[in-house]
């Protein structure tokens, strides 16, 4: 039988950070691969393994399709290496998905897949399971990627739910996704000022409708970004509501937004979409 | 006479519930065939997520069907709501309509809290549905808390605590609107600019929850999102106001007519004699 008919069986394929141990545990809450622009990837078939199997040394082709800022995916996928392994070098920022092409047969090429359900959600969520499509997230700077895992390891978190109280400004009952956002961007080192409040003894962080822009006043270090900017880990992103208050949180790895909901705890339930504006942190 | 007069008033009775039912009906098929459009619409949006739409109203807004369900959820809900299971089997579509409701008529707004509470306790919604319908995502956000005195909302909240009797947080969730203390750090975040979303103040009125109960029977939950020891709800009956004007016009026919007939016989009556 020849190769090629072998390799049209989908193959599995891994990705993490060149120089760390292998890929994350896809069970932790804050898994997902994620690099700094320049920083190097380790692609590799047949999972960890450190000698792939011995197949023609071009194949596969491996390519990469760029998320766009309404969510979806470019249908325009871009080469960026061969081989069964090879460390890729990221050059530009975003969010990507990823395949292998094997002998020319884009039909049939291999997608980077998600190796577990998305945990850490509190409640299961229909979307993202095992086996759907994966990627990876390159940012501009470090402190994006400090962003993402400070509000990565509160997935499934019950602390910031509408019943919590968190005074002085926040008391059982009211919204707390702007509170979510603040918090974990301060504690990663992007400083979020709390810019609303008449009393300085009780100010109240951006609301979702500032993040947005919809409300006009300025969150200073805090870069508004067109509303085609596509989407990077650690932005932090806001559905405007002009009926209501808005929603906000922090885009993860793959380009969904983690925040503290109303219905649900810290949770992963916010696609991208071009209702939503992002911010970057740019002291 | 007496007998013709009773037969009669029996036949235009029976017309009229005839009409309440064909109109429930028609408003159940018209959900459902918005509810559908709605998840297609979702599906187009996000192929490979279409539920994760449901929770965005924003998102849901862009689906022309959705935004037909809000403007008439407050005809709608009630005959929605009583033929759930038909109209809407799945969490997802149940969700839409919860979404839907966020943006009702904010005197409805305690009726649909009630019923959907019962429906809870009933075990035919999940406790998130519940959450997001106390929650709404729209101008009725902070309903709960900005009508802290009203009636009919310190029963509720009293209604839910006994609901949420195991869960420490929603109990001081709602003891904090019950008190007055969610309003005065809603009112703090609108003074500060934290918060441009209007206040809304219900009518203060008579004991709502002394009306009869009219959520129909639920069929067997498939399901149960409801532990087994939750308490079942004895004071708490929903009143469902907005079903009140179909009866009461089929009511005022139907005595327009008999006394219309009555009137008839009388003069009948009179010219033979």
């Amino acid at each position: 039988m020849a190769i090629e008919t072998l390799l049209l069986v989908p193959v599995d394929i891994n990705v993490w950070k060149a120089g760390t141990a292998g890929p994350p545990d896809p069970t932790q809450p804050d898994h997902g691969v994620i690099a700094q622009k320049g920083d190097a990837l380790t692609i590799c078939i047949d999972g960890t393994s450190q000698n792939p199997p011995s197949i023609a040394p071009n194949q596969p082709v491996w390519k990469i399709s760029q998320m766009q800022s309404d969510g979806s995916y470019s249908s325009t996928w871009q080469q960026i290496g061969t081989g069964p392994r090879f460390d890729y070098t990221t050059t530009t920022s975003g969010v990507f998905e990823l395949e292998a092409v094997f002998f020319g047969d884009d039909a049939h090429a291999s997608k980077y897949l998600r190796k577990a359900d998305e945990t850490g959600q509190g409640q299961t969520v229909s979307y993202n399971k095992k086996g759907t499509p994966d990627a990876f997230g390159v940012t501009d700077t470090a402190i994006q990627i400090a962003i993402k895992h400070s509000a990565g390891i509160n997935l499934g978190s019950a602390a910031y739910d509408v019943g919590t109280n968190h005074p002085p400004s926040f008391p059982p009952g009211s919204d707390k996704c702007n509170l979510f956002v603040a918090d974990k961007c301060n504690d990663a080192g992007a400083i979020v000022p709390w810019i609303n409040g008449l009393n300085p003894f009780k100010p109240y962080p951006p609301t979702a409708n500032q993040w947005a822009g919809t409300d006009p006043k300025n969150i200073p270090n805090w870069t508004l970004l067109p509303a085609n900017a596509l989407p990077q880990p650690g932005f932090v992103v806001s559905d405007p509501n002009s009926l209501g208050s808005g929603h906000c949180g922090v885009l993860d790895y793959d380009g969904w937004g983690i925040g503290a909901g109303v219905t649900y705890h810290v949770s992963k339930r916010y696609p991208f979409f071009p209702e939503s504006r992002q911010r970057q942190y740019s002291p | 006479m007496k007998f013709i007069l009773m037969f009669l008033l029996a036949a235009i009775t029976g017309s009229s519930d005839l009409a309440a039912q064909q109109l429930n009906n028609n408003q159940t098929d018209a959900v459902k065939q918005l509810l559908t459009a709605i998840e297609q619409g979702m599906k187009a949006q996000m192929p490979d997520a279409p539920d994760a739409v449901a929770e965005r109203p924003a998102l849901l807004r862009r689906i022309p069907e959705y935004r037909t369900l809000e403007s008439e959820i407050d005809a709608l809900w009630i005959p929605a709501f009583r033929n759930l299971a038909t109209v809407a089997p799945t969490e997802t579509s149940q969700l839409i309509l919860v979404q839907a409701a966020g943006n009702m008529n904010p005197e409805n707004y305690v009726n649909f809290l009630n019923d959907i509470a019962s429906r809870y306790e009933q075990r035919s919604i999940s406790e998130a549905l519940l959450n997001r319908a106390i929650n709404p995502d729209g101008k009725l956000e902070y309903i709960l808390a900005d009508n802290y005195q009203n009636r009919a909302v310190i029963e509720f909240c009293q209604r839910a605590k006994r609901i949420f009797a195991n869960n420490p947080q929603m109990i001081s969730m709602f003891d904090a609107i019950l008190s007055g203390e969610t309003e005065k750090g809603i009112a703090d975040m609108r003074r500060g600019g934290g918060l441009n979303l209007p206040e809304i103040k219900l009518a203060q009125r008579g004991p709502l929850l002394s009306h009869t109960p009219n959520v129909s029977p639920l069929p067997a939950a498939t399901s149960s999102p409801v532990p087994a020891n939750t308490p079942s709800p004895t004071a708490a009956a929903p009143a469902v106001e907005t079903e009140a004007p179909s009866h009461t016009f089929g009511i005022v026919v139907g005595v327009i007519l008999v006394l219309l007939v009555i009137g008839g016989v009388f003069a009948w009556m009179r010219r033979r004699g």
